[in-house]
């Protein structure tokens, strides 16, 4: 072999150590991977990471388990699998995503073959492919980016280790020798830049092509005929359930992490202070507002008992001109789906179990998310009046409902509608609300409109905000929004809604709680909504008694703080330009051109690019037509000297073109030969010349320093015979002339050294 | 000073190649490799291993899940797996691309002895090494054959010599055949077969065997002073041929080598009066096939070269073939050659005119013991 081309390669144990290593890193990424997922299982995911990390510092480690725990493990894992099945069902998600950790932890802790080395690489890309289609989180996009080398890489050097002689053999002594920094220094040693920039152009191919399949790959929508297992958010965000607890919603108000991305429709100008509805709370007892069964009950489900609002269903498609308002809901909020009002239609990605309650006007999914939830709403309304419905417009006549449920008589609460004028009673609760609101009427019979005003005064006069408060006093005093109201304490948004409820209700004005989101910023970066889980809010509807609930927002601070003003559509907003709102606009890019690609998406971007090309066809023809058209102008006008000597030249020039094109071959030889005559050399090799020249310094060399061919060295020897083999010889076999030139350069020089 | 000059090589025909390369220009070479990559040519096949059907199982599955949720991650995932799937065909050919083999054999092969089978691999490429790959390499007469394996990487502008070592067992003809050039490379989903192109015919000599050879001296024949003339150091020419490695400078044609384009020397004779006839007669009613048979062969061949080395074959015989005088080392392995393929004769009519005190002749004996004789005497067996 010539010494010009010898490259050090990796022996059979460092192979298999570099295996050992990159199935470590393959298993670390995809236990990464489990981090975005909902599973209960975070301590087995650190002790399978704790125990690769092990791996991967002190390859040596596995052998040092005794043959008796190895053979004990496989029962004990099939009985501990199946016992997490049986105790989890009927989920199956989690026991099979902790089933197929204990197989990544039982693979780790021993030395594996080819088989069990493939075995991983399919448990490590299942977790990962599991995890990134039930979170639709965009971290997946990297992790599958880092993953896919890694594996790609793991497998080659498998394929390397299978054409080894020593291919079943285990080297544990090199593994027990084994220093991670020692082994990457080696690498990085040994390692040919050329070939690590090749395999990076051919990795951006691998993604170029995988974009370019992703993108013309056909879809059409079996809507899950086989059912696909979701996976279940355990708990929702506090504030965003049917029953509100005080401190619900302040819990995530510190929460800074985004939980709603709304994208707006062109045109539609963009509310000063949108508030987004989710909740209706109606009943409030033992100290919490919650939604009653009776609202959540009657006339809210379908015939069916599931609404399933499907996309491309064939009489919405006939209306193409529908604003369209894009909601990405992050996973583990809610299963209630926020809006600004009433809308005509909801679409979403997938099939869902939808609950629309048309009572309340409030829509929700049957289970918490744990991934994003995407949906669409068309033609949606900035309201702040919401109609009633005819069954909710007998509340004109009904009057404000004491329920103590203290009391062994306690009054039943009543049926929505009614349940929104229910007022705690015992305590002298009654008592304090009476006197305040008189206070606040001063005895009159107020209109709903009026007695907001006075009571937001009442409120704001009296009470600041504050994320913090502190209401004296127990149970046994009175309820604790009525002491809170008794008192001068600051409060937040639960409090000032809740009191303000119970104030109206006592003022004989039906009253509900809703709870959602106001505010938000608008991301600069690519123009849409952001709301974090700090603009959780809590506000009132009050019911106008002409048929109406109107948004009131007693919080001070708050821009809608009257009825009258109500929501006005204004161009006013903050705009986020930092470099949080930058990073969560790669997530909503991510929402957009990936996650929610679909046939639609697909059509559109093949009609974009046929209008491009043709435009561009377009546009090159009319240029030609032109230019043609500037020409045949030209050639008609008469003949003078300035037309003529541009022929003549333009002639000449393509003659001499077609000429030398056509005759290149024989022109070049004929130079070269006349040029040999004069003394120059054009055509010979320049290969064999430059060879030819280091021949000639070698001799010179050998004659200088006496070496004769008993004290030649091998590597002088070698790069002689490729510097003659070059020179003379023909045919296929030549070494490369390039390195064979530089290797001979760099002897000649270390001679000379050798010389001084 | 002297300088060991190397030796040039000569210009070879015998390598082989994957084919995607032929002498049409680029653009056609470009479509037709592109063609190739899709319906690979007559000899070259792309077969999934286990590992490749368990990829495009996990494809389809994905594809199917894909298609059933509508989710993109899974459609992102289905891309991928077949980009790397594409991406592994790619990097095959890329691996094959630029890789040129031969078979190098022995001169002579002979039974029971062990011979080298070499199949030299060339990468003619210039940055990319060759990995992972092996010959099947068969003896189609014998029927034994045998895995080649490249097992370190060739790098870029490099040679090696992969070796099989084969024992043969039986005389007569062989063919060596490289029958295909496989790859797993590079992630083992695919297997790459390419006709390896490579077939040639051996000639196997009998085995070497000992034996007793002691003539009686006495009369010579009845042709006093055979002479034979060897290569040797005498003054007379009878022969060009290539140089070798210890040649003297003196014996170098420089005009022949002119000629030639390779430096040729002259070689000299040498003359011997002792020699022998060897003459070989197999009629199937004195010679039946099998070990006696063999082993007739094995002591023909045997005494043959002994002689020759100690200058004492004039000539050999077999049957009614014409006398094959043994001058040169050429023509000893000429006469192994036809003992290699000598089969007992069903119809066989009796030469007279090879006759002498100097012939040696064979009898088979009892207990598969075969006999010599010089001029009608017992001079040996084996």
């Amino acid at each position: 072999m010539s010494v010009a081309t010898k490259q050090v390669r990796l022996s059979y144990e460092e192979l298999y150590r570099l295996k050992w290593l990159l199935g470590g890193f393959l298993s670390l990424i995809s236990l990464w991977t489990l981090l975005y997922l909902e599973v209960r299982s975070g301590p087995l995911i650190a002790l399978t990471a704790v125990v690769i990390s092990a791996g991967i510092l002190w390859p040596s480690l596995p052998s040092k388990i005794p043959s008796l725990f190895m053979k004990a493990a496989v029962p004990s894992l099939i009985l501990v699998i199946a016992a997490d099945f049986f105790l989890s069902s009927p989920d199956i998600i989690p026991p099979l995503i902790r089933m197929v950790i204990l197989l990544v932890l039982a693979r780790s802790l021993a030395y594996r073959k080819r088989r069990e080395d493939l075995q991983l690489i399919l448990l490590c890309l299942f977790i990962v492919v599991i995890s990134g289609v039930l979170t639709l989180s965009l971290t997946f996009a990297f992790q599958i980016i880092i993953f896919t080398p890694c594996a790609i890489a793991l497998l080659f050097v498998i394929n390397l280790l299978e054409c080894h002689d020593r291919e079943q053999e285990i080297p544990q002594e090199g593994l027990s020798e084994f220093k991670l920094v020692h082994f990457l220094l080696r690498i990085i040693k040994i390692v040919d830049l050329r070939m690590v920039a090749f395999a990076s152009l051919l990795f951006i191919g691998v993604l170029i092509v995988s974009s370019f399949i992703f993108v013309v790959i056909p879809r059409f929508r079996l809507d899950q005929a086989i059912p696909f297992l979701n996976l279940k958010s355990q708990k929702s965000r506090s504030g965003f359930s049917d029953t509100i607890h005080f401190g619900d919603v302040v819990e995530i108000i510190e929460d800074n992490s985004v939980a709603l991305r709304v994208d707006l429709p062109q045109g539609v100008e963009i509310p000063q202070t949108p508030y987004w509805r989710m909740v209706v709370l109606d009943d409030y007892s033992n100290e919490s507002f919650r939604m009653s069964s009776s609202a959540r009950l009657k006339n809210i489900y379908d015939v069916n008992n599931i609404i399933e609002l499907k996309k491309d269903s064939p009489a919405l498609d006939e209306q193409s001109d529908q604003e369209k308002w894009t909601f990405y809901l992050e996973g583990g909020i809610s299963r209630y789906l926020p809006v600004l009002g009433l809308f005509d239609t909801m679409r979403f990605q997938t099939r869902q179990n939808i609950e629309i309650n048309r009572l309340l006007r409030i829509n929700s999914t049957k289970d918490i998310s744990s991934g994003v939830l995407f949906y669409q709403v068309e033609n949606m309304k900035l309201m702040d009046e919401i109609p009633a419905t005819w069954y909710e417009r007998k509340l004109a006549n009904l009057k404000p409902l004491v329920v103590d449920r203290s009391s062994p008589q306690a009054v039943r609460t009543g049926l929505y509608p009614q349940t929104t004028l229910v007022l705690p009673g015992g305590g002298g609760n009654i008592e304090t609300l009476e006197r305040i609101v008189n206070e606040i009427t001063e005895g009159n019979k107020l209109s709903a409109h009026d007695f907001t005003t006075r009571a937001l005064d009442y409120l704001n006069t009296n009470h600041s905000y504050d994320l913090g408060y502190d209401v004296t006093g127990s149970g046994e005093d009175g309820d604790v929004l009525i002491r809170w109201l008794n008192s001068k304490s600051p409060g937040h948004c639960e409090l000032f809604a809740g009191s303000f409820t119970l104030l109206a209700r006592m003022a004989g004005h039906p009253t509900r709680v809703i709870t959602g989101f106001k505010g938000g910023a608008w991301n600069g970066y690519e123009n849409y909504y952001m709301f974090r889980n700090r603009n959780a809010h809590a506000w009132c509807e009050i019911f106008d008694g002409e048929g109406s609930w109107v948004l009131v927002d007693p919080t001070p601070g708050s821009q809608v703080s009257d009825m009258a003003g109500g929501l006005t559509a204004s161009s006013t907003f903050y705009i986020d330009e930092t470099w949080r709102a930058y990073v969560d606009s790669l997530r909503i890019l991510w929402y957009r051109r990936i996650v929610n690609f679909d046939k639609t998406t697909q059509e559109e971007l093949t009609s974009q690019i046929k209008l491009m090309g043709t435009a561009f066809i377009d546009g090159l023809q009319s240029e030609i037509k032109q230019w043609l058209h500037n020409m045949v102008t030209w050639f008609k006008q008469p003949l003078n000297y300035e037309k003529a000597t541009r022929i003549i030249y333009l002639f000449l020039i393509s003659l001499s073109l077609f000429l030398l094109i056509r005759f290149r071959s024989n022109i070049f030889s004929k130079l070269s030969s006349e040029a040999k005559i004069l003394g120059f050399d054009l055509g010979a090799d320049p290969v064999r010349k430059k060879a030819g020249k280091f021949v000639v310094k070698f001799r010179n060399k050998q004659s200088e320093l006496a070496i004769t061919q008993g004290n030649m060295t091998k590597e002088w020897r070698d790069i002689y015979r490729d510097l003659l083999c070059l020179r003379f010889s023909e045919g296929h076999d030549r070494p490369t002339p390039r390195i064979v030139f530089l290797n001979a350069s760099r002897l000649l020089k270390q001679k000379k050294k050798e010389l001084v | 000073m002297a300088i060991e000059t190397p030796s040039l090589k000569p210009k070879s025909l015998e390598w082989a190649d994957p084919g995607f390369f032929t002498n049409q220009s680029r653009a056609r070479n470009f479509f037709r490799i592109l063609k190739q990559l899709v319906l690979p040519p007559e000899g070259h096949k792309t077969l999934p291993t286990p590992v490749g059907i368990v990829l495009i199982a996990l494809s389809l599955g994905i594809g199917a899940a894909a298609y059933n949720t509508s989710s993109n991650i899974l459609f992102m995932t289905l891309s991928l797996l077949l980009s790397s799937l594409l991406l592994s065909g790619i990097l095959a050919w890329l691996n094959f691309k630029g890789t040129q083999w031969r078979l190098n054999l022995e001169p002579h092969f002979r039974v029971g002895e062990v011979t080298p089978i070499r199949i030299e691999l060339s990468n003619h490429k210039k940055l990319l090494p060759t990995y992972s790959l092996w010959f099947r390499v068969k003896a189609s007469v014998s029927r034994e054959s045998k895995r080649v394996y490249l097992h370190d990487r060739l790098d870029a502008g490099t040679t090696r010599e992969l070796n099989w070592i084969l024992e043969l067992k039986n005389r007569g003809t062989e063919i060596i055949e490289v029958a295909g050039l496989e790859t797993k490379f590079p992630f083992g989903f695919l297997r790459k077969v390419i006709d390896g192109g490579i077939s040639r015919e051996v000639i196997v000599w009998p085995r070497r065997i000992d034996y007793n050879f002691s003539p009686k001296k006495g009369k010579r024949g009845h042709q006093p002073g055979n002479t034979l003339r060897k290569p040797g150091s005498g003054p007379e020419l009878i022969n060009l041929r290539t140089y070798k490695v210890g040649d003297p400078q003196r014996l170098v044609h420089w005009k022949a080598s002119a000629r030639q384009q390779r430096i040729m020397v002259r070689q000299m004779s040498v003359e011997n009066k002792d020699a022998y006839l060897i003459f070989l007669e197999t009629p199937l009613s004195k010679w039946q096939p099998g070990e006696q048979f063999e082993k007739l062969c094995a002591f023909a061949g045997s005494l043959a070269e002994d002689l020759y080395m100690q200058n004492r074959l004039w000539g050999t015989a077999i049957n009614d073939e014409a006398v094959l005088p043994i001058k040169r080392i050429n023509d000893l392995h000429y006469f192994l050659e036809k003992l290699a393929k000598l089969q007992p004769l069903e119809q066989y009519t009796p030469v007279n005119d090879i006759m002498g005190a100097t012939i040696i002749t064979f009898t088979p004996d009892n207990g598969n013991l075969v006999k010599a004789h010089v001029g009608g005497n017992e001079a040996g067996s084996a």
